[in-house]
């Protein structure tokens, strides 16, 4: 630690309990409840007047002014956070009882949710639920090891050397390394004057957050005002980016803008568990992770006590499925299997809800009190092209030569109702399954087409098969297999299949969320009470007041990203690197959140550009990002292929050990944002704030009359925060520290505009824009709670919608209320850019491969393995919590009992994994377990860190304090899968761009 | 003497460990922080107190396993042996505030005084619940107090404030005829120590 003598609350002999006892900041004994006097009998011997129960006491019983409300980041749920901060201390962390994540109903299913218009003086007393992982968030902001000062390396890369500097040496050093890489002048010169395709210098700068909820920040710096395409690298495709995509293209609007044939309507849907009776979940984990976790978890236990009943499919018996009331252990990879020999039941036996499929167009569906319709009854063509390959889309009326320019448009969809071609606005129902040839008008040639409605593309594909193979490959017996399938179709809209990461992170996992999210379409569960939402959504934060993206001088971005994401592999969109099948690295024209996975990797390539500078933020890349960590050491090692790295980090992690400069950003707890509601019924809008700290040098949590701003933000003050170790910043200060030092627009003096682009405000620190969120918020919300503020959004954390507003009728009130697509146009339409063949646009079961279409086939290494997350942990970040790591100081390699036997292994082993991507492999200690199917191994997330403090940094010459245990177990991205054509990078689903996690073949020997 | 007692609903409990750790940050049970102190020093066990804990019990064979996730901490025995056990505390007046374990006259929490402990650890043996916790730092035993500092202010334990799937329930008038009702297989004999603790399976 840089300076051992700095006592504080920070050494770690001077914890924030002894800091909260011997502090002269208390007050007077009054701040310290003494227990066992209140209700003392009178003629009782008398007692000291606190009884010591504990090495510590108890937490100070809280007042009003000790809350203080605002979101907790600890996992993605972004639950409400009820901080209870004393004399400056944050002691105890809870749910925000406003907040839909932390409550809802209580056991009766009365509503047990604050109503929004409650005076938070006497909501003080409420308390949300609230994970372990939440109540941990204490230790992250009172980590002894984190960053103090900004750093620079001292030494080579990672060679663990640090010197402490100012922040402006910082911002001034590292924007003259940038404009020494990219100078001014020819920012705006083209990487290649022979390729403008790739587009300027500019983007050979990144910005890669890992996760960050504050886009707008930095998209407002690096992609509006420094003008980058690689503005935003961030970690979705290794989190669920499969899932987000295959529920855009079923929600795909061909005018929307994620790349140039559209973008989808949602990226998420998720279950009504409280209003549903029958749920299937496919890998997806809500008692331990999925998100929200808190609601989720809460929601479904409430389900059972209502007599609902819910299916866990995963290899893994894990917490969902020790509550569950069936278990379906699968083998990886194949939950399309299993999703379409259930469709294939449902269709054999025209379970499916005909009424709702038939509808051609919303008129039908609002007409049968449908809030969705579906594509079901559109034709689809099957095409030749130049080429001389085939492939689908749909067909349009003016080919069919129908088109009259009135009811039926030249772009509109074909149906074929009762035997005649239709525009589908023209008619209320299509026929159900249609096949026949037609004449079509194909670019003025007369083309007899072979065209089948969408909803027959979709029964001969789970048809193709038998229900005994969709069995025998998945494992799961024939019996189970019809069983889910007839208890499926017995709820009507109440019945939902959901995923999460299972099913996804697979080379097929696109199309496994294809197949399994559309047996919700079979019995049109969409926007029901009980069915699939998309999410109530939130108010608008972005614009209204202040627009959060528009900037003076704005320089545009344009040209190819670095990860080849939303850009076609064709001639026209990739020009000159377009060079045929395959291509050199795969292009990801619908990986509409980027490709992290390929970031590093392409940058060793240098294709389709080298880099000169990376600023990262949460960012884990070389330790949750399989197989990355060799790349990422030879990549970076090197400074001609990335001159440039810096780390904003409260932390030495996996990625700041390489970094030149470290930036000691605040923890979630000291900073502004909206992040955002997960995909719940009701409609809420979160507004972080930081709960300790000091704002204009008055501390949070003391109160006005002893010199701090108590619980509330005074909103007219400057407001200058500092967080609660001094010589950190919010990232919302660094982003404007950082583009001050570069000169660039969209920061300081008038800098702020209205959505017309006149000047409202300054933009000089992070209240400035924590201050036009909150008037977008109020502005956005008016008509909904007329008078609203941004002092009452600050004092309950938020906007959130009342109990019981949910629900109208049978309904959600929150719809989606839009076309569910069976047939996916965009990809059937589009080749992929290693095999060169068109994409099958129908849910299918297709095995895992090599992205050149090749089986897997690891001879030597006869075992899957497969890994998840426990509840204990959030992704990358939380070995920093001590009470996060007492139940599971080291995870363990699990092995089911059957295989344990057959290798003689016995929990507590010392064995070895390895896999044909890292012969070497990786060890640890065996738990023999009956919680796993046999053939299957199991390895949690989270652990096995080499950085994060695990090891001692050197900073001024010192070496800074460490916990080895921090590093403990191991992580088994070390070893997951590479791809044969690119071995630089691992297995991943070509078209969404899911990295895969559990497509490896191990082997395991004791060591 | 309306006696305080637990209601645990079995089917209900998610085993996150959220109990465990809500209570305590509330009662700033050690580990307080990093760095992360272990058992006699080797980097195995971590060396902490917690007051609940959650027991994670297999059971079954593969492809029928189960796991009850059974929350666990004192149970405020009507008779409890721990008080029984200890040296410096007198049995026949077990509602005396100069023992050092006594149980409270009008709501029953039984409840240990660090100032009288001497740490001679007899409880921890006598104890079947395992409620009792050697503190390595101060050399004491401590355990769960029912918060009675938030019961008197009129809020509930932090552990029940907490709890995600709404399993962890006070009972404010237990009934000493339901002690250890539905209790899952492994729970003590209930009739050794009366504990205040009740079931729910469904």
């Amino acid at each position: 630690m840089a300076n051992e003598k700095k006592l504080g609350w920070l050494n770690p002999s001077m914890n924030r309990r002894t800091f909260l006892k011997v502090s002269g900041a208390l007050a007077s004994a009054a701040a310290i409840i003494p227990v066992f006097t209140k209700t003392r009998p009178a003629n009782a011997a008398p007692v000291t007047a606190m009884l010591n129960t504990g090495e510590n006491q108890p937490d100070p019983v809280e007042s009003a002014e000790d809350i203080i409300y605002s979101v907790c980041q600890m996992c993605h749920s972004r639950c409400g956070v009820r901080a209870k901060v004393i004399d400056g201390v944050l002691v105890k962390i809870d749910g925000n009882p406003y907040h839909p994540n932390n409550r809802d109903v209580d056991e009766n299913n009365d509503p047990d949710r604050l109503p929004y218009s409650m005076d938070p003086t006497g909501a003080y007393t409420e308390i949300g639920r609230m994970c372990l992982k939440g109540q941990s968030g204490i230790q992250t902001v009172y980590d002894p090891y984190r960053v103090q000062h900004p750093l620079k390396r001292m030494g080579p890369r990672n060679s663990g050397q640090w010197k402490t500097i100012s922040w402006d040496q910082a911002f001034s050093e590292i924007a003259a390394k940038i404009n020494q890489l990219i100078p001014p002048a020819e920012r705006d010169q083209l990487i290649d004057p022979t390729r403008p395709e790739l587009g300027k210098k500019k983007n050979q700068l990144g910005f890669a957050p890992g996760r960050s909820v504050e886009k707008e920040m930095s998209e407002r710096i690096w992609k509006h005002a420094w003008g980058t395409a690689n503005y935003g690298l961030s970690h979705t495709s290794i989190c669920e980016v499969s899932r987000h995509v295959g529920n855009e293209l079923i929600t795909w609007n061909p005018n929307g803008s994620k790349n140039s044939l559209g973008a989808g309507r949602t990226e998420g849907w998720q279950t009504d568990i409280l209003g549903s009776e029958y749920i299937i979940f496919f890998g997806a984990n809500p008692l331990e992770a999925d998100f929200p976790m808190v609601g989720l978890a809460r929601n479904l236990m409430q389900f059972k006590r209502n007599g609902g009943k819910y299916v866990s499919v995963d290899p893994r018996f894990n917490n969902t499925a020790a509550q569950a009331h069936q278990w379906v252990p699968i083998s990886p990879g194949t939950d399309a299997a299993l999703a379409m020999g259930i469709m294939n039941w449902i269709i054999e036996h025209g379970a499916y809800d005909m009424t709702y499929l038939v509808n051609a167009n919303k008129a039908a569906a609002d007409a049968d009190g449908e809030p969705t319709w579906t594509d079901s009854t559109y034709l689809v063509g099957t095409f030749t092209d130049s080429e001389g390959k085939t492939f689908q889309r749909y067909i349009t009326a003016k080919e069919a030569g129908i088109a009259d320019g009135t009811t039926v448009l030249d772009d509109d969809y074909v149906v074929n109702a009762g035997g005649t071609l239709a525009g589908y606005n023209a008619v209320p129902h299509g026929n159900l399954e249609v096949m026949q040839t037609v004449e079509l008008d194909v670019d003025g040639t007369a083309t007899m087409v072979d065209v089948k409605s969408s909803f027959l593309l979709l029964k001969e594909s789970a048809l193709s098969m038998t229900r005994n193979d969709y069995a025998n490959i998945s494992e799961v017996p024939l019996t189970t297999l019809e069983g889910l399938a007839s208890e499926f179709v017995s709820h009507g809209k109440k019945a939902v299949a959901m995923t999460y990461r299972g099913p996804i992170k697979h080379t097929n996992g696109l199309h496994a969320q294809l197949a399994i999210q559309h047996l919700n379409t079979l019995v049109g569960n969409y926007d029901w009470k009980g069915g699939c939402t998309a999410g109530g959504g939130g108010w608008n934060h972005k614009s209204g007041v202040v627009n959060l993206g528009k900037v003076a001088g704005d320089p545009g971005h344009e040209g190819i990203r670095i990860d080849r994401a939303k850009t076609f592999y064709n001639a026209a969109e990739a020009g000159s690197l377009f060079t045929g099948y395959p291509a050199k690295r795969p292009w990801f024209p619908f990986g509409t959140h980027g490709n992290y996975q390929e970031v590093i990797p392409s940058m060793q390539d240098g294709y389709p550009y080298g880099m000169k500078a990376l600023i990262t933020f949460w960012n884990a890349w070389p330790y949750s990002t399989p197989s990355l960590r060799k790349v990422w050491e030879d990549t970076v090692a090197d400074e001609n292929k990335l001159p440039l790295l810096v780390t904003i980090s409260p932390v030495i992690g996996e990625v700041a050990a390489w970094a030149d400069y470290v930036l000691p950003d605040s923890v979630y707890l000291e900073k502004f944002s909206v992040p955002g509601v997960p995909w719940r019924v009701n409609k809420g809008s979160s507004f972080q704030r930081p709960v300790v700290g000091s704002f204009d040098g008055k501390p949070i949590g003391v109160s006005p009359i002893n010199g701090g701003v108590g619980n509330s933000i005074p909103v007219n003050a400057t407001n200058n925060y500092t967080p609660a170790l001094p010589d950190t910043k919010a990232v919302l200060d660094i982003h404007i520290g950082l583009a001050k030092a570069l000169g660039l627009p969209g920061v300081g003096d008038n800098a702020l505009l209205d959505d017309a682009g006149s000047p409202v405000g300054n933009l000089h620190n992070g209240w400035d824009w924590a201050k036009s969120m909150l008037q977008n918020l109020a502005s956005s919300a008016q008509s909904k709670y007329p008078g609203l503020t941004a002092e009452e959004i600050l004092s309950k954390g938020g906007v959130f919608d009342n109990p019981t507003e949910e629900y109208t009728g049978p309904y959600l009130s929150y719809q989606y209320a839009n076309i569910i697509r069976t047939f996916i146009d965009p990809i059937a339409k589009t080749r992929d850019s290693i095999t060169g063949e068109y994409y099958n646009g129908t849910p299918h079961y297709a095995p895992v491969s090599h992205s050149d279409g090749s089986p897997i086939n690891d001879s030597g290494f006869p075992i899957k393995m497969i890994t998840y997350k426990t509840v204990h942990h959030g992704q990358a970040r939380t070995t920093v919590n001590p009470w996060l790591m007492l139940s599971i100081p080291e995870n363990p390699i699990e092995i089911s009992a059957i295989d344990a036997d057959n290798m003689n292994i016995e929990t507590g082993d010392e064995v070895r994994v390895s896999s044909a991507s890292n012969t070497t492999g990786i060890t640890g200690k065996a738990l023999v377990t009956q919680r796993l199917k046999p053939g299957v191994i199991a390895i949690s997330h989270h652990y096995g860190h080499w950085e994060q403090h695990a090891r001692a940094h050197v900073v001024n010459g010192q070496p800074a304090g460490h916990d080895p245990s921090r590093g403990e177990g191991l992580q088994p991205t070390q070893i997951m899968r590479t791809d044969k054509l690119n071995p630089n990078v691992s297995l991943q689903e070509p078209i969404g761009g899911s990295c895969s996690f559990f497509d490896t073949w191990i082997k395991v020997e004791k060591v | 003497m309306a006696q305080l007692g637990w209601l645990i609903d079995l089917d209900k409990c998610t085993g996150c460990d959220t109990c465990m750790v809500s209570c305590k940050s509330e009662n700033n049970t050690r580990p307080l922080g990093s760095p992360m102190p272990f058992k006699n020093g080797m980097g195995v066990i971590p060396d902490h107190v917690s007051y609940r804990w959650v027991v994670k019990r297999e059971a079954g064979v593969y492809p029928n396993p189960s796991v009850t996730f059974v929350t666990s901490s004192c149970n405020h025995c009507e008779s409890p042996a721990c008080l029984a056990s200890c040296p410096v505390s007198n049995v026949n007046d077990p509602s005396n505030p100069a023992n050092a374990i006594f149980k409270r006259e009008e709501d029953g929490v039984v409840l240990i005084n660090q100032d009288v402990c001497i740490g001679c650890k007899n409880c921890i043996q006598a104890c079947p619940y395992g409620a009792p916790q050697f503190n390595s730092i101060t050399e004491k035993v401590e355990k769960c107090t029912f918060c009675m500092h938030r019961l008197e202010a009129g809020l509930q334990p932090a552990c029940v404030t907490a709890c995600v799937g709404n399993a962890l329930h006070v009972v404010e008038n237990f009934n000493a005829s339901e002690s250890g009702m539905n209790a899952p297989e492994g729970f003590a004999d209930p009739s050794l120590t009366i504990p205040s603790v009740k079931f729910s399976t469904s």
